[in-house]
């Protein structure tokens, strides 16, 4: 119960922390960076489904948010369905696709699993390039509006931040509600031994497929949240590179813990503005960084502020006295 | 009267071994009855063919009249054949609570939406599991462990648990595959009570164990397995009279003064 609790004061914590900084920090450059972090964190999370909390080494999440993306774009930029219609579209189309992919390739698993989520991302990746009559090819797809709330567009990055964050916000809670449900129980399971999993009647493939239909939701949103944040999308945008980056954001915050998601999400983030200087090399600290935290700490640096809060509540009289009482 | 489980002439063979050969026996509603023999000689293999861990080479398997080796694992178990391992098969990271809870998941009816969001019968649902893996804790006697990590645990305790993460899938027939492995006499003591009071649930059980003061105690057949294939069947009393059983687990002489030589 209590590490339930300082778990999910972390999530809250750390999404109270985004909230602030346009209060004190109004640069564009950062209400544009803290966009990224919003929708980075959806991505980390989605990802955390299968890596983190099923334990299935698929790595092609850029893909679902590719597809997820042109879904909306195609759909809003295009045939003027507007945002409100073409969000839950798009989460449909990447769930059914993320349950189609899931199907088959669930029955593999290591090392099998990941070479066959690459192939995933080559095949969708050359799908958009070439099919130019349909997503714009190489060119991509441009002019996507904005988002409308009533009768009042979200023009503005802070307005739009606030969205992406409230979106965050309630997805990192659903993803601690489906934690603690048997859902999340069952994700663990069969990260552990599917083999026992399958001797308590229940298959292990069908939970796997969850997980990834759920990878394949938080995605939709996620591409449905960045198609019209960034108002123009184009193949290149969903590179290995940027697929790389979330798995050392989920990894480097903590697998199978949503804080962990968050938190490696809002530091990487931040961490690839700064190294912007070393160009197209800024992926070799964040690899290196990768290696240190396996060796030294593979829950995550999650961990650190999970250890350092609960050493804190020691020093809270109060709350002492309660959990004695409570035995 | 039906039998519950019904093996007909199995086998199974590893390349030109022949681990399990043509094997018959059956296990009726209600009983208790064990699978021994020397090490080696197939017990376990037996129990992996029946739930579908490995493939039958040959043979037909039968539970409650439906045939079963067509089956998928998890289907087996939804059947209501659940099992223990040799070897213990934990789920590292979760809770002795957790790892029964995941025991009772496939009776849980409501869908996903109401379920995480613990709203309307989800709420019913999540108290009965609870109150379900608790009253199963307190019968293996880890009502107390419940917190804690399954690996912490010691092993003999871990069989224990095993047994409580089994019996939440609510099964007609149980498999305990040498559950007493680990335990010392005091707690043989408590799993002879424990193995009684499941089969007074109505939960036939067919055990697979070396410690003879358990099988001897509690099992009302015994079949006893040699190199894959059964050599004799009966009561305690017979088995332990029967020439071929003794000749099977204690050699004969002259075979003994041979190997010696």
């Amino acid at each position: 119960m209590n590490t339930h609790r300082i778990r999910n004061g972390i999530v809250v914590a750390l999404f109270a922390f985004l909230a602030l900084v346009p209060t004190y920090v109004e640069a564009p450059y950062v209400i544009f960076v803290l966009n990224v972090t919003c929708i980075n964190i959806i991505l980390v999370l989605a990802l955390n489904f299968i890596l983190g909390y099923a334990g299935q080494v698929f790595l092609g999440t850029i893909a679902f948010f590719a597809v997820a993306s042109y879904t909306h774009a195609l759909l809003f930029a295009k045939l003027g369905w507007g945002f409100w219609p073409s969000l839950p579209m798009s989460i449909v189309v990447t769930s059914v696709l993320s349950l189609l992919i899931g199907i088959p390739t669930l029955r593999v698993r290591g090392a099998y699993l990941a070479l066959m989520s690459m192939g995933f991302i080559i095949v969708v990746g050359d799908v958009i390039k070439n099919w130019m009559s349909f997503t714009g090819g190489v060119w991509g797809v441009p002019n996507i509006p904005r988002p409308d709330i009533g009768t009042f567009t979200l023009t503005s990055n802070l307005h739009m931040f606030y969205l992406c964050l409230a979106l965050a916000l309630a997805l990192a809670w659903l993803s601690l509600l489906i934690e603690d449900s048997r859902y999340g129980r069952a994700f663990k399971a069969v990260r552990d031994d599917q083999l026992a999993v399958e001797m308590v009647g229940v298959s292990s493939t069908y939970v796997k497929v969850l997980a990834f239909v759920l990878c394949g939701v938080y995605t939709g949103v996620a591409g449905s949240l960045f198609a019209s944040f960034n108002v123009y999308i184009s193949p290149e945008i969903y590179s290995f590179n940027y697929n790389s980056i979330f798995l050392c954001m989920l990894v480097v915050g903590g697998l199978s813990s949503v804080p962990g998601s968050v938190l490696g999400a809002i530091l990487l983030t931040a961490a690839i503005e700064v190294l912007r200087p070393l160009k197209e090399k800024y992926l070799t600290p964040l690899a290196l960084l990768i290696i240190i935290i396996l060796l030294f700490e593979p829950a995550g640096l999650v961990i650190f502020i999970e250890r350092a809060v609960a050493a804190l509540r020691k020093f809270i009289p109060g709350k002492r006295l309660k959990e004695a009482r409570r035995g | 009267m039906v039998s519950l489980l019904e093996v007909r002439n199995i086998s199974k063979h590893f390349g030109g071994v022949r681990a399990v050969d043509d094997l018959s026996f059956s296990v009726e509603p209600g009983e208790i009855r064990a699978l021994i023999g020397p090490n080696g000689s197939g017990k376990t293999t037996c129990i992996n063919l029946i739930t579908r861990v490995y493939q039958l080479t040959g043979g037909e398997i039968y539970f409650a009249g439906t045939r079963l080796d067509q089956l998928a694992r998890h289907q087996i178990v939804q059947r209501g054949l659940a099992r223990t391992f040799q070897n213990l098969r934990l789920f590292e990271t979760l809770s002795v609570f957790d790892h029964v809870l995941m025991g009772s998941y496939l009776h849980c009816q409501v869908d996903f939406l109401r379920t995480v969001l613990r709203a309307g019968p989800a709420k019913a649902e999540i108290r009965a599991t609870t109150d379900t893996a608790q009253e199963l804790l307190d019968l293996v006697g880890l009502g107390d462990k419940g917190h804690l990590l399954a690996r912490s645990l010691p092993y003999g305790k871990r069989r224990l648990m095993e047994i409580a993460r089994a019996l939440a899938t609510r099964p007609k027939l149980l498999f305990l595959d040498e559950p007493a492995a680990g335990m010392s006499e005091e707690e043989i003591d408590r799993l002879i009570d424990l193995v009684r009071a499941i089969r007074d649930r109505g939960i036939s059980i067919l055990l697979v164990e070396h410690r003879m003061r358990l099988v001897m105690n509690v099992a009302e057949q015994i079949v006893v397995l040699n190199y894959g294939k059964k050599i004799a069947e009966g009561t305690a009393q017979e088995i332990q009279n029967n020439p071929e059983v003794i000749t099977a687990y204690l050699g004969k002489l002259h075979e003994k003064v041979t190997r010696d030589a």
